[in-house]
């Protein structure tokens, strides 16, 4: 390659410093609502957002862990739905992925296409809030259930974990199976412990789109006290007043309480996302799948 | 290519217990279903959710054709007039209709011309980076908008756009210019709500275009050095046409994006705003005020909802067609 020509320094550099431009882009904002989070209510109505906190003081968060019930229950039902909802999903999908994996199952054909159809098509959203409203004699409504029970199949996570299931060698089972071992001893003795890597990863796809997830409470959930934690920070943004009691007349922080609310709600995923990072990329390429 | 896989690997055991699989496939059904039955007892849970949550509610389209009743149900409800059409073409008459449609092709479109390639664009430059810690970190910190949710999105675009306390402003006044309403002002939506795509998902985009070059051999990129290639020319030559196939592949699955709107986008980031609405209200966002609405409006909306469906899956055949013709590996 042609490293030491001009032409090439100067698009090295110049490519250098376009991606730290796009890497700022992508991190600072979020840096900035930290930091807005953490600066005087006065200060910020005065001046305005900045990326520096102005005027440091914590009275947003002392707000939201002191004096605010509603939030305290919203990430209990967040930390409910999402561990709950992602054991459930990887369950439900990968039993329904691994016989899909085997050879010898029979109407292959028929199971493939059945999981495909919904991926291509759907009722749209009424027939779908019908659904979940009325099955069931309408228990799902108004609970979390409504959000992770139809979610439970997974279509492109069980995609994925039939791949992942197809590149272990066959062989492996043949012994087992010489022994009399059934099929679920296979599975549990065998495959599982085989896996560990695509259930790290399925687990961590659902459970950052189940603690992501407002949508779903925007439908179906109409009890404030059983919100998860996104929808209500959702509602706080549409109308920070909802927090407070009719009655109160001091004055509370509200745009930094906004910010902090947010900081609150994102904070796990932030935390924990550089130490997992490498099970979210490899499930793009686990199984030789092509998105 | 899994097929591919799947009978590679089923061709894998050859040595030694090569008898054993291909005696299986002929087992009677009966001893087969004896042998095996606890893998078609395992798939159960699957089918019953995929049933009760994605077959059933089809049955709803049936809405569509019909003078909705909530208190006889989906079945009994009365058929709409004009040959069971009537819903379609009320809501086609009815005022604003083809805004919306407007609106969702337009968005639709700007997404598929700046946010899809963006991933590839970026792709190619993270390519181009030969110092290992400074790839990787950008890399990280670039596919971390994905896993952020829209309504925390939502605080970023405030933090930036509101009138009084917004960044852009502060920065608009420093120059002298006067302040922007952004919330109040329609015209700048379209430019924002795509460039908020971008910024969440174009990182994270780039990881399967990633995977493919890493395939690439470098030979090739040597071969074409040699032959007086710089690195635009070996971008053009070797990096693009390598990645083609997967290109292709992620066309199919964006194209359909053109007529089925985002709503969690655009309803975190723009919500009941009614002064954006002129370019901002999509089929989807349509749709969820019919949901709120009287159900006597749920048969246009569901009409509508039907069309938007039929056609997205129309435009992902129509794409899929198009990839297999210019000679790339398509989805089916």
């Amino acid at each position: 390659m042609l490293k030491g020509s001009k032409g090439y320094k100067v698009f090295t550099v110049f490519n250098y410093i376009l991606l730290t431009l796009f890497t700022l882009m992508f991190c600072l904002p979020y840096l900035m609502i930290v930091s807005a989070s953490f600066s005087d209510e006065l200060t910020l109505i005065r001046d305005g957002y900045s990326l520096f906190p102005r005027g440091l003081s914590v009275a947003a968060y002392e707000y939201i862990f002191t004096e605010n019930p509603l939030i305290f229950s919203s990430i209990w039902t967040s930390v409910k739905m999402t561990v709950i909802g992602s054991v459930l999903t990887l369950i439900v999908s990968g039993m329904y992925a691994y016989p899909l994996s085997r050879s010898y199952i029979r109407f292959k054909k028929f199971f493939n296409i059945f999981m495909i159809i919904p991926m291509l098509f759907s009722g749209g959203l009424i027939p779908y809030y019908l659904t979940v409203t009325e099955v069931f004699g309408g228990i799902l409504y108004d609970s979390i259930w409504a959000i992770i029970l139809p979610g439970s199949f997974a279509i492109w996570y069980a995609i994925l974990m039939r791949n992942y299931f197809l590149s272990l060698p066959e062989s492996l089972e043949e012994a087992a199976k010489i022994d009399g071992a059934s099929d679920i001893t296979v599975l549990w003795r065998i495959i599982l412990p085989l896996s560990k890597p695509i259930i790290a990863t399925i687990l961590l796809y659902c459970a950052v789109s189940l603690w992501s997830n407002w949508t779903g409470a925007l439908l179906f959930i109409r009890t404030p006290e059983r919100y998860p934690l996104q929808f209500f920070i959702q509602q706080v943004m549409a109308n920070v007043n909802s927090l407070y009691p009719a009655t109160s007349t001091t004055l509370q922080p509200s745009e930094t309480l906004k910010m902090a609310c947010v900081v609150v709600s994102s904070l796990p995923i932030i935390i924990i996302y550089p130490f997992v990072q490498k099970y979210f990329v490899q499930g793009t390429t686990l199984g030789s799948v092509k998105e | 290519m899994e097929k591919e896989s799947g009978k590679a690997l089923a061709a894998l055991p050859k040595s030694g217990t090569a008898e054993l699989p291909k005696k299986r496939k002929f087992l009677p059904p009966l001893s087969h279903f004896k042998m095996h039955w606890q893998l078609y007892l395992m798939m159960l849970p699957g089918l019953f959710i995929l049933a009760v949550f994605s077959y059933y509610p089809m049955h709803g389209i049936l809405i569509a054709f019909k003078q909705y009743n909530p208190m006889v149900g989906v079945w009994q409800s009365e058929w709409a007039g004009n040959g069971g059409f009537e819903n379609f073409i009320y809501a086609f008459a009815s005022d604003g209709f083809w805004d919306l449609v407007a609106n969702t092709l337009i968005l639709g479109v700007l997404k598929l011309v700046f946010a899809f390639p963006s991933s590839i664009i970026l792709a190619l430059m993270f390519n181009e980076v030969r110092c290992r810690w400074f790839k990787k970190t950008v890399q990280t910190l670039s596919y971390l908008p994905y896993f952020i949710s829209w309504v925390v999105v939502n605080a970023i675009v405030y933090m930036f756009l509101s009138t009084d306390y917004g960044l852009l402003n502060n920065l608009l006044e420093l120059f002298g210019a006067d302040p922007v309403q952004w919330y109040a002002e329609p015209q700048y939506w379209r430019a924002i709500l795509t460039f908020m795509t971008i910024w969440k998902n174009a990182g994270w985009g780039t990881i399967v275009f990633l995977a493919a070059l890493t395939a690439i051999s470098p030979d090739l990129y040597e071969a074409a050095s040699i032959d007086g290639a710089g690195r635009w020319k070996q971008t053009l030559h070797v990096s693009i046409p390598g990645i083609m196939s997967v290109i292709g592949i992620t066309f199919v699955l964006n194209v359909a994006s053109i007529v089925k709107d985002d709503f969690e986008m655009i309803y975190a980031l723009v919500g009941e705003n009614a002064l954006l609405q002129k370019t901002t209200e999509v089929l989807g966002t349509w749709i969820y005020k019919m949901l709120n609405n009287s159900t006597r409006s749920w048969g246009d909306a569901t009409a509508v909802g039907l069309c938007q469906s039929v056609l997205s899956l129309l435009l992902m055949i129509g794409a899929n067609w198009v990839v297999k013709k210019t000679g790339n590996p398509s989805m089916w």
